[in-house]
């Protein structure tokens, strides 16, 4: 059974994403039924739109994955995402993450300068002279334009905050 | 119309060496402003109003309209060299100025970009000083029904282009709209999609959804790639003199395009973020070679180049003359006029002509002086494709980061960005275009609003987007959109082997 889905495209992640999208707007259509009338047209709309499309491009996907054309070796080249890609992927989304912990906590400009070094380090860049100029280049362009220029309302630093109070 | 002697008297006020030291300095913080992710011209004007305020009308006005200018250029930088684009304005400048950057054609890319803006920026004020008591007039006729169905042109258009499959760029598109429709809706004050949380409840904003789906799922895809720098080759060919004589080649592309972003900068409500995509599917449309659009090509630099300056001029037409912003950095330059004591329409034109001609010649004056400045600058800027991803890559976190948070001081904004960047990384990696996503997520306001105000207005009546003139003919184009491509391929003869 496995292996003829296999076969047949159907257990393709191109597929599930498919499946997983049609799935959702079904979801969404029957979400949207509670709303006054002129607020759920519209979306509702669409969403029959996007259920129509996507089971299109699903018979679309299956009918060239059987007949093995040109158009299903195009799809298959598109990669998809890998066990090992997802890792970084999650690693660089936890970065975003900590700049935001270390702006929270040192303020722009060391927030910037600790979030630079430790980041570059981490991702492999072992020039450590020239890690550290770019951080301090880096982290100054930022400080004038925001702080200095822009005058934007940025946090101060929780840790200056509790060394003045 | 406007006589010499007011063209003189306008040279006299903009050749002041304080008055010149201001267009320079702005134009250079306007480069470096529009140059940061997500910051552009709507982030940038509203922080320079205070500084006007002590300033006469006319060099406070041409403060603001360099501003706008120079962020729309700057953004433009942003998208060829990260593939980020500062603003929506240049989201199509992405779709073959990244490539020649990955090429190692980031220079020549840029001198493109550079001299296509120039001179759609010149088209645009021609436009706007020659012709816009004419054309304003035409945007009058603009209803309910023809602003749906220039919105629905739009996306058609985008996700008929979309690279690979045209259906996942409607799915795409479709999505756009729902996210879009996320918060508070207009018509009823009714929460939809909102799944009970008060940050949904004002919709998501549009800041964190560019810097997500561009510069964050970007971050995402260059760590995973494992490269080097985000030149393939790890250094930079090409001269930018070279690109700044490449829009001379295509002149026809250079006045189609600038043309379009002149038309759609008036109509109010449109704006950039159309005109470039709209000129950049225009021109893959009427090239000889629409299948190398999106592999880096100087044609896909020049339309939306051209486009997205000349639309920044046609979009101040109907704020001057009839007082009806072309977008939202027209309603904050609106603003502007106003708290000089200036009403925009009949009266800036008959009792404050000298301040109009000065603004008109400071606007001249500025394209000249972004295209030095643009030079100068673009030299250093051009290097950041040989920069290590390892350093670059945590320096545009950093800077997305920052933007995104400034707009309204919420940490939600971060983690809407954040969320929007996993799924731009996984939309390309399944082939669902981020592009036609985000078209969509910007016409959704205006399409959903025109929709349900011209069905209103013809009664409930469906026909009403049919039977309107102007309505009417952008349907058909529409409709003609759909389906001729997949006609004229089945007539197309095949290409020998």
């Amino acid at each position: 059974m496995i292996e003829y889905l296999q076969r047949y495209g159907f257990l393709s992640t191109l597929f599930l994403a498919d499946l997983g999208l049609l799935l959702l707007s079904i979801f969404l259509f029957f979400l949207a039924s509670d709303y006054p009338p002129m607020a759920r047209k519209f979306p509702r709309l669409v969403l029959v739109m996007i259920m129509v499309v996507t089971l299109l491009d699903m018979i679309n996907f299956l009918r060239s994955a059987q007949e093995k054309t040109s158009s299903a070796e195009k799809d298959d080249n598109l990669e998809g995402v890998r066990p090992r890609q997802l890792l970084k992927v999650l690693y660089m989304s936890a970065l975003i993450f900590i700049f935001f912990l270390f702006m929270f906590f040192f303020g722009l400009a060391l927030g910037t300068l600790f979030f630079l070094l430790f980041s570059g380090w981490t991702l492999g860049y072992r020039k450590l002279k020239t890690l550290i100029f770019s951080s301090v280049a880096i982290t100054a362009f930022v400080y004038i334009i925001f702080e200095v220029i822009m005058q934007s309302f940025l946090p101060e630093g929780l840790i200056f905050t509790m060394m003045g109070g | 119309m406007y006589s010499l002697e007011a063209w003189m008297s306008a040279a006299g006020i903009v050749f002041q060496w304080q008055n010149m030291a201001m267009v320079f300095g702005a134009s250079l913080i306007g480069l470096i402003i529009g140059f940061l992710p997500g910051i552009g011209p709507l982030t940038a004007l509203p922080l320079f109003l205070p500084i006007t305020y002590g300033m006469k009308p006319a060099p406070a006005l041409i403060l603001l309209a360099i501003l706008y200018m120079s962020t729309t250029y700057g953004g433009s930088l942003s998208a060829i060299l990260l593939n980020t684009p500062g603003t929506a304005a240049s989201a199509a400048t992405c779709l073959d100025g990244y490539p020649m950057a990955k090429q190692g054609k980031g220079g020549v890319a840029i001198g493109i970009s550079m001299m296509s803006s120039f001179v759609g920026g010149f088209i645009g004020l021609a436009g706007l000083i020659f012709l816009s008591p004419v054309i304003a007039d035409f945007a009058l006729k603009f209803q309910p029904a023809e602003y749906f169905m220039l919105a629905a042109l739009g996306l058609v258009l985008i996700a008929a282009s979309a690279k690979g499959s045209v259906l996942k760029g409607f799915i795409a598109g479709g999505f756009g709209f729902i996210v879009s429709a996320v918060g508070m809706d207009l018509m009823t004050g009714y929460s939809r999609f909102t799944f009970g949380s008060t940050y949904l409840k004002g919709g998501i904003p549009l800041v964190p959804m560019i810097i997500g789906l561009f510069a964050f799922s970007e971050v995402l895809s260059l760590i995973e790639s494992g490269d080097r720098t985000i030149s393939e080759k790890g250094e930079l060919s090409g001269r930018i003199i070279d690109g700044l004589k490449t829009p001379f080649r295509y002149l026809k592309t250079v006045i189609r395009s600038s043309l379009i972003g002149l038309g759609i900068g008036i109509i109010p409500g449109e704006g950039a973020a159309v005109a470039n995509f709209t000129a950049y599917l225009a021109e893959a449309r009427a090239s000889r070679r629409p299948e190398d659009f999106g592999t880096g090509i100087p044609e896909g630099v020049i339309a939306p180049e051209a486009s997205n300056n000349a639309c920044v001029a046609g979009a101040l037409v109907p704020t001057l003359t009839l007082g009806i912003p072309g977008g939202g950095v027209a309603a904050v330059f609106m603003g502007g006029i106003m708290i000089h004591g200036l009403n925009p329409g009949f009266e800036l034109f008959t009792r404050h002509q000298d301040i109009l001609t000065t603004l008109f010649f400071g606007l001249v004056v500025a394209n000249f002086l972004l295209l030095i400045c643009g030079s100068f600058l673009s030299r250093y800027a051009a290097r950041v494709t040989i920069i290590p991803i390892s350093i670059l890559a945590p320096t545009i976190v950093a800077l997305g980061v920052i933007s995104t948070y400034i707009m309204r001081s919420q940490i939600l904004d971060v983690v809407a960005a954040i969320a929007a960047g996993i799924m731009g990384y996984f939309m390309k990696k399944y082939g669902y275009s981020t592009v036609s996503f985000l078209v969509a997520f910007i016409l959704s306001p205006i399409a959903e609003k025109s929709f349900y105000q011209a069905v209103l207005l013809a009664d409930g009546s469906y026909w009403t987007f049919a039977m309107r003139p102007i309505s009417g003919s952008l349907l058909l184009v529409t409709v003609l959109v759909l389906i001729l491509p997949p006609i004229l391929k089945k007539f197309r003869k095949p290409e020998p082997a």
